[in-house]
């Protein structure tokens, strides 16, 4: 008996209820023909006969009905009874009550499982706590870039300075491709476990990085830092002091020689050709003097952006108020004139902090700061810099600073005075201002023949960080530094995988003719999107695009004009997903046109979201992305359904949502996805084979 | 050679201030040839009292002076509205930005950056002096 219960157990709801339903109307039809039999041998053909039937048959069909009623009872009403008393109860109190159907199928395990979901605490992403989230702000914000590679080369981490010196830098990729690999095995070679040694390569695009490698049990710890730019700029100065160097010297000789000749008591006076030559060279001498001169202001103003300093102007003015304001005295702001965003290479407390104490000596002698202003100004001399072929970029000087200006009523500053309080250190070069306007203070109190005294300090503008046409935060999967390859795929956790999720947009929808018009791509690891790690692109298909593919996705024949072709676009594409499963909502589709463009077929793992949700959801429902999304609340960016990238993200999304309910029916890695894959090959035939405007994600 | 007190028909008065002899003995040719009278003192202080005994129409003053500075001089002369007719034209190092910042800061009237051609200083003396007045350089303003 209990073996016979087992094997329903095992069967669908659906079959044992028709089972059930099957076993009544055997019952019933038994019941009938049992009532006919001893009707007719009992009563004959007489009235008597056929009511002792009768009766005999309504008693056995009770009796049917009856034992229906107790099976379906026991375990359909009671079972769903029992289920949702235990449902209220984890709702309403939080009792924590068993969920017991065995003959509903998967829904008293469903139930458990959303019960359990709603009761456990918010689930925490392992890298989504403070700390963690703390450490990668720090990190991403490292001036120099840091990647982590395994053993294999293999990044496993790399913050935004990284990815802005390495093109192409993603994480599982190959660092010996993005970089010159000499140098870095040539520092392993020479370096132990936890020693430290420095080198210089190359990035692929030919920049000079300096780098330090660490080298750990598995793999390394290498700081990066760009130095080509520095190089250069170093190179080009040295290449402009010796041009001034010789264009000093050449009118220096000449007026020496001339000079001589002047002094020689035998030479004959000077005719006008001499005189000519004697004017002509003390001209050259003055102008090539005139552009040392601006050199070395140039190099002045440079000296003043320290690097890493970075205040906007307007918190730079707050700061300045505060601490006035702490020690008793008051300021206003003056309008900022355009300044407040201006970037300054000044520590706003610091500074602030030397300027009140400046503001504590000047109402010691009774000036009483009253107001502080910041203009923008452009520094003087920047076009002499920029004539001499300083780059504009991070250390051009041209840039830029503002005036930050402090005014008070009273008597007027001495230079001597001031200079005085300065002492030697000499920080800025600050002077007084006179005759300043003194806003709302009467005019009479002020010292000057205009009204008020400023003490004035030029602030150097702050040097750019270097940004990357795309700024990227950190990336980082530490699974990598531990897998063993080549790992067994099939036994690859599917959310330990390292995936790339593509879409493709195209000329039609039959993948053997039509062409693509844009390709997107987005990498998924250790179970969560890569934020940064993107591959996005246009693709100019080399034929019209027919309005219906346009009305879909809105990509005319003029955007893709410039874009690169499908051959060039397949072959970047390949690049960025290169040692990741593809993930795709009905992957043959994408894979064919991607395969097609390049000239040979992709054989990469390939993960499809509709096979995958047919394992999850069973064949019968609806795999669209949109039913999926839908499904699985998973939110649909506004307008860019069908494009390629806002499908990219619903399908990622789709796909980090299906791998704990795989995972709930026993699929947890790539190989029992492909076997759950394998079981519905039909679907995506049908798929691919539908009306075009209901098929696939479309 | 000046007098303190101008008469309407006399050359405009420049005063040189300037403490490198070969300088000032090419300034005070300039100053001849232009048919402008003209004064020389060497240092800062003495500059601040002659300044404030002659009155001149324009000083050509240097920045860097034993005893007060030419910041110093300019600070303290446009302290007193009595010398807002002098004006300061001074001499600054090439390149030394922030030296005209801080001299126009304190209220000179022009700069010239040493070193210099004598046309350029020319220039910049007519466009100081007063327009007409009877010197060889006037009308020019």
């Amino acid at each position: 008996m209990s073996g016979l219960s087992a094997r329903l157990a095992g069967l669908g709801l659906r079959l044992r209820i028709g089972l059930i339903f099957a076993g009544l109307g055997a019952v019933l039809l038994a019941g009938l023909v049992l009532g006919l039999v001893v009707g007719a041998r009992h009563g004959g053909a007489t009235a008597a006969g056929f009511v002792q039937a009768g009766v005999v048959a309504g008693i056995a069909i009770l009796a049917g009905l009856a034992g229906a009623w107790m099976l379906f009872d026991e375990h359909v009403a009671r079972a769903l009874d029992r289920l949702s008393g235990a449902l209220r109860a984890r709702a309403h109190a939080g009792a924590g009550g068993g969920f017991e159907a065995r003959w509903l199928g998967d829904l008293a395990p469903a139930a458990a499982a959303l019960a359990a979901r709603a009761a456990a605490p918010p689930p925490v992403p392992p890298a989504a706590d403070d700390s963690t989230r703390r450490l990668e702000r720090i990190l991403a914000g490292l001036p120099i870039g840091v990647v982590v590679a395994g053993g294999d080369d293999q990044v496993a981490f790399y913050n935004a300075q990284a990815a802005r010196l390495i093109d192409g830098l993603a994480l599982g990729q190959d660092l010996s491709a993005l970089i010159d690999p000499g140098p870095v095995r040539a520092a392993l070679a020479r370096t132990g476990p936890g020693a430290v040694t420095a080198l210089t390569t190359r990035s692929a695009a030919g920049r000079l990085i300096a780098a330090e490698l660490r080298r750990k049990e598995a793999g390394y710890v290498i700081a990066l830092r760009d130095v080509s730019e520095v190089t250069a700029r170093r190179e080009a100065r040295a290449a402009r002091l010796s041009a001034l160097v010789e264009d000093l010297g050449r009118p220096a000789a000449a007026l020496s020689a001339l000079a001589e000749l002047l002094e020689d008591p035998l030479a004959p006076p000077p005719d006008a050709a001499t005189r000519a030559a004697l004017a002509f060279e003390a001209r050259r001498l003055t102008a090539a003097l005139g552009d040392l001169a601006d050199a070395a202001e140039a190099e002045r103003r440079l000296a003043a952006r320290v690097p890493g300093l970075a205040a906007p102007g307007g918190a730079l003015l707050a700061a300045l108020a505060a601490a006035l304001d702490r020690v008793g005295l008051p300021v206003a702001i003056r309008p900022l004139a355009g300044a407040a965003g201006v970037d300054l290479a000044a520590d706003p407390d610091a500074l602030a902090g030397r300027i009140a104490a400046l503001g504590q000596r000047l109402a010691e002698g009774g000036r009483i700061p009253a107001w502080v202003a910041l203009a923008p100004e452009a520094e003087a001399g920047s076009e002499h810099a920029t004539e001499r072929g300083v780059q504009p970029g991070t250390d051009a000087p041209g840039a830029a600073g503002a005036l930050l200006r402090l005014g008070w009523r009273g008597a007027a500053l001495p230079l001597a005075t001031l200079e005085g309080w300065l002492g030697p250190e000499g920080w800025t070069e600050p002077w007084v201002e006179n005759g300043v306007e003194n806003g709302a203070e009467s005019g009479a109190e002020s010292g000057g023949a205009g009204g008020g005294w400023a003490l004035c300090l030029p602030l150097a503008p702050a040097r750019a960080a270097a940004q990357g046409p795309e700024a990227r935060p950190l990336a980082y999967d530490f699974t990598l530094m531990r897998r063993e390859l080549p790992a067994e795929l099939a036994d690859r956790a599917l959310d330990a995988m390292a995936c790339v999720v593509l879409d493709c947009e195209t000329t039609g929808l039959d993948p053997a003719r039509d062409a693509l018009v844009e390709i997107a791509a987005l990498r998924v690891t250790a179970g969560r999107i890569v934020p940064g790690e993107r591959f996005e692109t246009l693709v100019d298909p080399g034929r019209p695009i027919p309005a219906a593919a346009q009305a879909v996705h809105g990509i005319s024949d003029a955007a893709v004009a410039g874009a690169p072709g499908p051959a060039a676009a397949a072959a970047a594409f390949v690049d960025f997903a290169r040692g990741a499963a593809i993930v795709a909502h009905n992957a043959p589709f994408d894979l064919e046109l991607v395969g097609r463009a390049r000239g040979q077929p992709l054989e990469v793992p390939v993960l499809d979201t509709v096979l995958l949700s047919a394992a999850v959801f069973g064949r019968a429902e609806v795999h669209t992305l949109d039913a999926l999304a839908a499904r699985l609340a998973v939110p649909v960016p506004e307008g860019r359904r069908h494009r390629a990238m806002g499908d990219v993200e619903v399908t990622a999304e789709v796909f980090l949502r299906l791998i704990p309910m795989l995972r709930a029916r026993g699929i947890e890695t790539f190989g029992q996805a492909v076997t759950a894959m394998r079981r519905h090959p039909r679907l995506l035939r049908d798929l691919n084979r539908t009306d075009p405007a209901d098929s696939r994600r479309r | 050679m000046a007098e303190p007190h101008r008469h309407h028909a006399a050359p405009p008065l420049v005063l040189i201030v300037e403490d490198e002899d070969n300088i000032a003995a090419a300034l005070s040719y300039l100053m001849t040839r232009e048919g402008l009278r003209h004064e020389r003192v060497a240092d800062g202080q003495a500059a601040l009292d002659r300044i404030r005994a002659l009155r001149p129409e324009v000083v050509l003053l240097d920045v860097m002076l034993p005893g007060l500075s030419g910041f110093e001089i300019c600070q303290q002369l446009r302290m007193d509205p009595a010398y807002d007719a002098v004006r300061l034209l001074m001499m600054t190092a090439r390149g030394a930005g922030a030296e005209r910042r801080k001299g126009l800061a304190l209220g000179a009237d022009g700069f010239i950056a040493k070193p210099f051609q004598l046309a350029e200083l020319r220039d910049e003396i007519r466009r100081l002096l007063p327009p007409g007045g009877g010197h060889p350089l006037g009308g020019a303003g």
